[in-house]
């Protein structure tokens, strides 16, 4: 591979011409346009007794948890558009709080209609339930789809989730998929906005369409598209430091595959153990037509496994995700800041990003001599493009660093012109946190700092 | 990991069985149940036309028990033509007055209607009963009750749609008015 070559020119992700308001503005409006049928529909009327407020908080919460479940579905759809405007790490920080608040509605709907239902009759809480999943259709239904949500949600708790392995958590969560669709027979034909109106149900039942088309087109159709147009396999695997290591991904047409340094793909290993579970990695060179180098740290066994694959293996492409691109570039000069194995995307950028002589620079912050991967590429990168690389190695309170490094003191004396560049950061989040709080002291805009979180 | 996943696959799909499958049998008893209920329709108190009901609640059930028992989807149970042809336009006169059909029971409770002709025409339509023993059924009632009828007033028939989300009622419905139409035409 050709280290320091001139990045060929690689057909770049189309940029959608959405905002972020513009999804916030869809997803309110829908919002707005579900309380307002309830409302149509007689649900805010007559709230002069517990059992009819009850009844009505149970039927507003269905209906915002549904919609809610719904949305966390789009955002988890790895729809190009929403990865554009709010990037997969920010989506899924509003997956997780979003996620709770659904569960906590669907939840408080069922207790709610129940009790209000047994208030309204005046029989006991039990009766009233078993007469709701006894008479009912698809009432019980429902009620194992509730049993789906709750599963996902203890096992989301923090506590939980420390104990659980990725995969089992992750096929725990696969039961949301299950859990919405075993909600949805109950909701047309015992909701009583649906009862006899029709345009309602249509809508109702477009929003579930609608969504199942966006995870079917970009979590299945277009993973396995570009998979099969470019029959993407295991080029080479190369160790670049101790538990580091880089995947060649070679196919066909690969000039035609549209990614951007800075990008991520989820790789599937299509072997016998790895088709079922896809892990993210960062693009460490640009791309160049040829192949597609992505270089990952793993501490567990992932590692071993994936060195011991056979050059030619399979390999399904997920991507590209991520908008740590030169797309969010506001100024001439950049400051790349890369803590560990988040010098990847770096890596990439520090390759592609347009720049003269003196506009790119590079500070690489790793605990240890060992960690530093890239550095004779880095050097060589750094001396073909004229960009300054500064690394930063040593545990911060050992005799060689006795402070914080990249304090705000620290970070001007490295680069005195940061206030006129745009900052990419990449690494663990204590360190992108205190790099970012140096910004702010050194009055650099918000809409400079760009960065995000795990996607290396 | 894969072999966990795969017991934990199975245990879903034979979860999910058993769940569609409680569905099932919980439909023919209810269909049987409104069938025998029709036998009965000398329960129609109201009953002003004074003809003999016995003779008629033979004929009746027997032709409407025939299509819906075979379909258990809702949609299809909107009555056919029984016995007495499409009433109200051609076919047998109305007999001027009120007639009220029998009483169907559904899993929710009984449904009763009550016609009103006048000049051939069927010029009314109210339920005696519908289901309104819970809560939740009288809401349901109070919402469909008004759709029915307006519907049944277009038609000049029982041949109505059922109205989603109240299945039960509306077919209910459609019996107890079909059999008052087949009394009025008789009478």
């Amino acid at each position: 591979m050709q280290r320091a070559s001139r990045p060929a020119r690689v057909p770049l992700p189309r940029l959608w011409p959405v905002r972020a308001s513009d999804i916030v503005a869809l997803l309110v409006a829908n919002g707005a346009l579900i309380v307002a049928m309830w409302i149509r529909h007689g649900g805010a009327d007559h709230l002069t007794s517990p059992a009819a407020i009850l009844t009505a908080a149970g039927q507003i919460t269905a209906l915002l948890g549904t919609y809610l479940a719904l949305i966390q579905l789009v955002l988890m759809s790895r729809s190009p558009w929403l990865d554009q405007v709010f990037g997969m790490d920010r989506l899924a920080w509003a997956h997780r709080w979003l996620g709770f608040a659904t569960v906590w509605l669907i939840a408080g709907h069922a207790v709610l209609t129940t009790v209000g239902w047994s208030l309204g009759d005046g029989r006991s809480v039990l009766d009233e339930a078993t007469n709701l999943l006894g008479t009912y259709p698809f009432v019980l239904m429902s009620a194992a789809g509730l049993a789906c949500f709750l599963a996902v949600a203890v096992t989301s708790v923090r506590a939980a989730r420390r104990r659980l392995s990725y995969e089992t958590w992750f096929g725990i969560h696969l039961y949301a998929y299950l859990g919405i669709a075993l909600g949805f027979a109950h909701q047309l034909v015992v909701g009583t906005d649906f009862i006899g109106d029709p345009v309602a149900r249509l809508y109702w039942i477009s929003l579930f369409v609608m969504t199942a088309a966006m995870i079917l087109v970009f979590r299945f159709g277009q993973p396995i598209a570009t998979t099969l147009r470019h029959q993407t396999r295991i080029g080479s695997v190369v160790t670049e430091a101790p538990g580091v290591v880089s995947v060649y991904v070679t196919g066909r047409d690969l000039d035609r595959l549209a990614a951007r340094s800075g990008q991520y793909f989820n790789l599937r290993i299509l072997n016998r153990d790895g088709w079922w579970r896809a892990h993210p990695f960062s693009l460490s060179a640009a791309p160049n037509g040829r192949s597609l180098r992505f270089t990952i740290k793993d501490l567990g066994d992932w590692t071993a496994r994936i060195q011991a694959l056979a050059p030619g293996t399979r390999v399904a492409l997920e991507g590209p995700y991520g908008t740590l691109t030169g797309a969010r570039r506001t100024r001439q000069r950049v400051l790349l800041v890369a803590g560990g194995i988040g010098i990847t995307p770096l890596r990439a950028l520090l390759e592609s990003l347009p720049g003269r002589p003196g506009d790119l620079t590079l500070i690489y912050r790793a605990s240890h001599e060992t960690e530093v991967v890239f550095r004779e590429e880095l050097d060589a990168l750094a001396a073909h493009r004229g960009a300054k690389v500064h690394y930063l190695v040593g545990r911060r309170g050992s005799r060689e660093m006795p402070g914080d490094p990249l304090d705000a003191t620290g970070l001007r004396a490295l680069v005195p012109d940061v206030r006129d560049r745009d900052v990419y950061l990449c690494g663990p989040l204590r360190l992108m946190e205190s790099v970012r709080a140096s910004l702010k002291a050194l009055a650099v805009p918000a809409s400079q700092v760009h960065l995000e979180r795990f996607a290396y | 990991m894969p072999k966990r996943g795969a017991i934990a696959l199975a245990f879903t799909t034979l979860a999910l069985v058993l769940l569609f499958a409680f569905k099932t049998p919980d439909v023919t008893p209810i269909a049987a149940g409104r069938n025998t209920a029709l036998v009965h329709p000398a329960a129609s108190s109201a009953a002003t036309s004074g003809s003999a009901a016995a003779p008629l609640s033979a004929a009746s059930p027997a032709a409407n028990a025939t299509p819906r028992a075979g379909a258990p989807t809702p949609r299809a149970a909107t009555p056919t033509a029984t016995a007495a042809p499409a009433t109200g336009s051609g076919g047998t006169a109305l007999a001027n007055g009120t007639v009220a059909g029998p009483v169907v029971q559904t899993r929710f409770g009984p449904v009763q209607v009550q016609v009103t002709i006048a000049g051939g025409k069927i010029s009314d339509v109210t339920a005696l009963q519908l289901p309104s023993d819970r809560q939740r059924s009288a809401e349901i009632s109070g919402i469909v009750g008004p759709m029915l009828q307006s519907e049944a007033l277009a038609a000049q028939s029982a041949q109505i749609d059922l109205i989603s989300g109240a299945t039960y009622t509306s077919d209910a419905y459609a019996q107890s008015l079909q059999s008052a139409l087949d009394q009025a035409a008789h009478g």
